[in-house]
């Protein structure tokens, strides 16, 4: 990966490390903001409030399990079966108050840690066993999926009361119950992930495993925590969508995982692991929320919002890689220029 | 029982095609024991290679591309797209030939851009044809619109070979062996031992093991990446002529899924997502598996629905599995 383009040398020096990552986000913040006025103005209502819960409420559920996935992502890992786990919370939600008369806070208790155990054991095995998480979290996927396909035998099971209800249709501040505890969970895992020392581990973690482990952080325990967080997170948006739809189904949440991911990646991630943030991640559940609605608003095939959706994908990830590679090049430079220096200095000195 | 065979049972049973082979034979017999008439019978066994086949070339493109540090999520939606794009044609009435050829285009277009965009845009490959999957199922979509595509005036040996048997008859009882079976053994085969024996192919090995040693060593590493996923659009396509043929009909919603099946049967095959490793007689041996699993459950309690669960439980035993033996093998 030498510099071999000349357009790039001519990037000032001063434009490495954080500033490209502000750069992405202005930009994705800005295309958005494009896309839902030029949907207004060529639709119309898009900018109602009816239609903003609407769009808020497509993908809040795959937002809630964005954010779990951005720990995870970020310390260099994947997590495929956070839609089977969000299945299984369902489920396991409806059967504990429906079929065992389960009150409503011990139901919701009940299935957040069996959620945390699920994906505890996600974390124990890839600690243990040592293979990519693509391989351990698809097999949690494909055995949740089957779990949850053979313990309702492709039934769904509704009937909630009221109190549950409120969960997923209630309105706090006039805004959707879902919708706030997606905004106070981003807030505070924000806060979290880019202050608290532990999740600071995360980062170190997926610049490198070897490194971190060499300074002394104790890599098995910080994945352990993070796969249980995103499982639990998946869970709480299961729980939320049973309330939501009122009935709990096997088939909900199917690819919500490669929903999660692409608003991680679109929101600037590295996929590889080291950077990203819970802000990025926001902008990239949002973005992607805008064009779902556009397309839904719009008179266009509404089966081509699959197309546009993985052409955005990958246009996001190349013009992240594309900053990156910037990125790399900019401090490769600085890096040469002080060794310049130094050399010239020393050589200097010699004289 | 001998010395000799001892060891050469035991050294059979060191490498993972043995273990494989031993493992297939427990299930085969443990089902013919607690089944003897409706598992061992040959419409059984037949309808279990026949569903199989499709499974098969879809895991030995998968594990083509594991070889290379890849991985293709794409595979089933990409059968879907070749499928309906040559149902679409031999709807208008195009002759079979130009039919296939076009969805061959098509499949491979699909590959090379796949490997283009991991190989030249050094994007991972799980994004990429995680996005190659969206875009091939929405295309597949939007060409239909959802619907069955039949092709009523398609010559007919096109509709007919897919369904074609050959009767071999043993003694009084005829035996039916379904001509697509027979044709992706022998293209498989073929391949296995290029794969194996051929200089040429041996380098995604190489290139999966090491791709900064292989580039030093001389080996073009961006195109052996490109051409393996290439190779393996190649066997995707010859999944969708199949299953076309088989079924009559095109549709967007083929292959959902088909993808983790792909990829778990290659695992327990013993290819790895790291790269350099995998062959073809284990990915078969790991296909074969899941489909006797598969049907077994079927079989035996009446509840298909346990059939996913065990894939995945079938995964991580035998990614655990690998885990123990690596770390007996380090101490």
């Amino acid at each position: 990966m030498l510099p071999t383009n000349k357009t790039t040398t001519r990037v000032t020096e001063k434009r490495g490390g954080i500033n490209t990552a502000y750069v992405q986000y202005v930009g994705l913040f800005l295309i958005t903001l494009t896309v839902l006025i030029a949907s207004h103005q060529t639709f119309g209502n898009v900018l109602a409030g009816a239609n903003l819960e609407v769009l808020a409420m497509n993908m809040v559920f795959e937002g809630i399990m964005a954010l779990g996935m951005t720990f995870v992502i970020i310390s260099g890992g994947i997590d495929l079966s956070v839609a089977a786990v969000f299945a299984f919370a369902e489920i396991l939600v409806a059967k504990l108050m429906i079929e065992a008369g389960v009150p409503v806070a011990a139901a919701i208790i009940i299935t957040l840690g069996a959620c945390g155990i699920i994906g505890a054991l996600n974390g124990l095995m890839i600690v243990a066993f040592r293979v990519h998480p693509i391989i351990i979290t698809m097999g949690t996927l494909l055995t949740l999926r089957g779990v949850n396909l053979a313990i309702t035998d492709g039934r769904s099971i509704s009937g909630f009361s009221n109190d549950f209800l409120f969960l997923g249709t209630g309105k706090i501040l006039g805004m959707n119950f879902p919708i706030v505890f997606f905004i106070v969970a981003a807030l505070v895992l924000g806060v979290l992930l880019a202050h608290h020392s532990f999740f600071r581990q995360v980062y170190v973690i997926g610049g490198g495993e070897r490194p971190a482990r060499l300074s002394g952080i104790n890599v098995n325990r910080v994945k352990i925590v993070i796969y249980t967080l995103c499982a639990v997170l998946a869970g709480a948006a299961g729980i939320m969508a049973a309330a939501r739809y009122g009935a709990a189904h096997w088939g909900h949440g199917n690819l919500a995982e490669l929903k999660a991911i692409a608003a991680v990646a679109v929101g600037g991630a590295n996929i590889n692991g080291g950077s990203g943030t819970i802000g990025g991640t926001v902008l990239g559940t949002v973005f992607l929320a805008v064009v779902h609605n556009a397309f839904v608003t719009s008179t266009v095939n509404p089966f081509l919002y699959d197309v546009v959706n993985g052409v955005m994908l990958l246009i996001a990830v190349l013009l992240s890689r594309f900053i990156q590679r910037q990125n790399e090049h900019a401090q490769q430079r600085t890096r040469q220029a002080k060794m310049d220096q130094l050399a010239t200095s020393t050589e200097e000195k010699s004289e | 029982m001998s010395l000799f065979h001892a060891t050469a049972i035991r050294g059979a049973l060191a490498t993972r095609e043995g273990v494989l082979v031993g493992v297939n034979l427990a299930i085969f017999a443990f089902l013919s024991f607690m089944r003897p008439d409706a598992f061992a019978s040959w419409t059984n066994l037949k309808a279990i290679l026949s569903l199989m086949t499709y499974d098969f070339l879809l895991a030995v493109a998968m594990t083509v591309v594991l070889i290379v540090r890849g991985l293709d999520l794409s595979v089933g939606s990409v059968l879907a797209l070749a499928s309906v794009v040559m149902a679409l044609l031999l709807q208008d009435g195009i002759p079979v030939v130009g039919a296939l050829a076009i969805g061959l285009l098509v499949a491979l277009t699909c590959g090379f851009l796949n490997g283009m965009l991991i190989a030249k845009g050094r994007i991972l490959p799980f994004l990429v044809t995680l996005g190659m999957m969206s875009i091939a199922r929405g295309l597949a979509t939007v060409l239909t619109t959802g619907q069955y595509v039949s092709f009523p005036k398609a010559e007919r040996w096109f509709t007919q070979f897919g369904r074609f048997e050959f009767r071999l008859q043993i003694g009084d009882s005829f035996y039916g062996i379904p001509l697509p079976l027979l044709i992706v053994l022998a293209t498989v085969s073929i391949f296995a031992v290029l794969l194996s024996n051929w200089h040429v192919l041996a380098r995604l090995f190489y290139v999966g093991q090491g791709p900064e040693a292989a580039k030093l060593s001389g080996i073009k590493v961006e195109r052996y990446t490109i051409a393996a996923y290439v190779i393996a659009a190649l066997f995707v396509w010859i999944a969708a002529v199949l299953m076309t043929s088989a079924t009559r009909i095109g549709y967007a919603n083929y292959g959902i899924g088909a993808e983790m099946r792909a990829l778990a049967a290659a695992i327990v095959g013993g290819a790895s997502i790291a790269g350099g490793s995998g062959s073809i007689l284990g990915t078969f041996l790991g296909v074969l598996m899941l489909a006797l699993i598969g049907n077994g459950f079927i079989l035996l309690n009446g509840d298909p629905n346990w059939q996913q669960a065990t894939f995945g439980i079938v995964l991580i035993v035998a990614v655990g599995f690998d885990a123990v033996r690596t770390y007996k093998t380090r101490r």
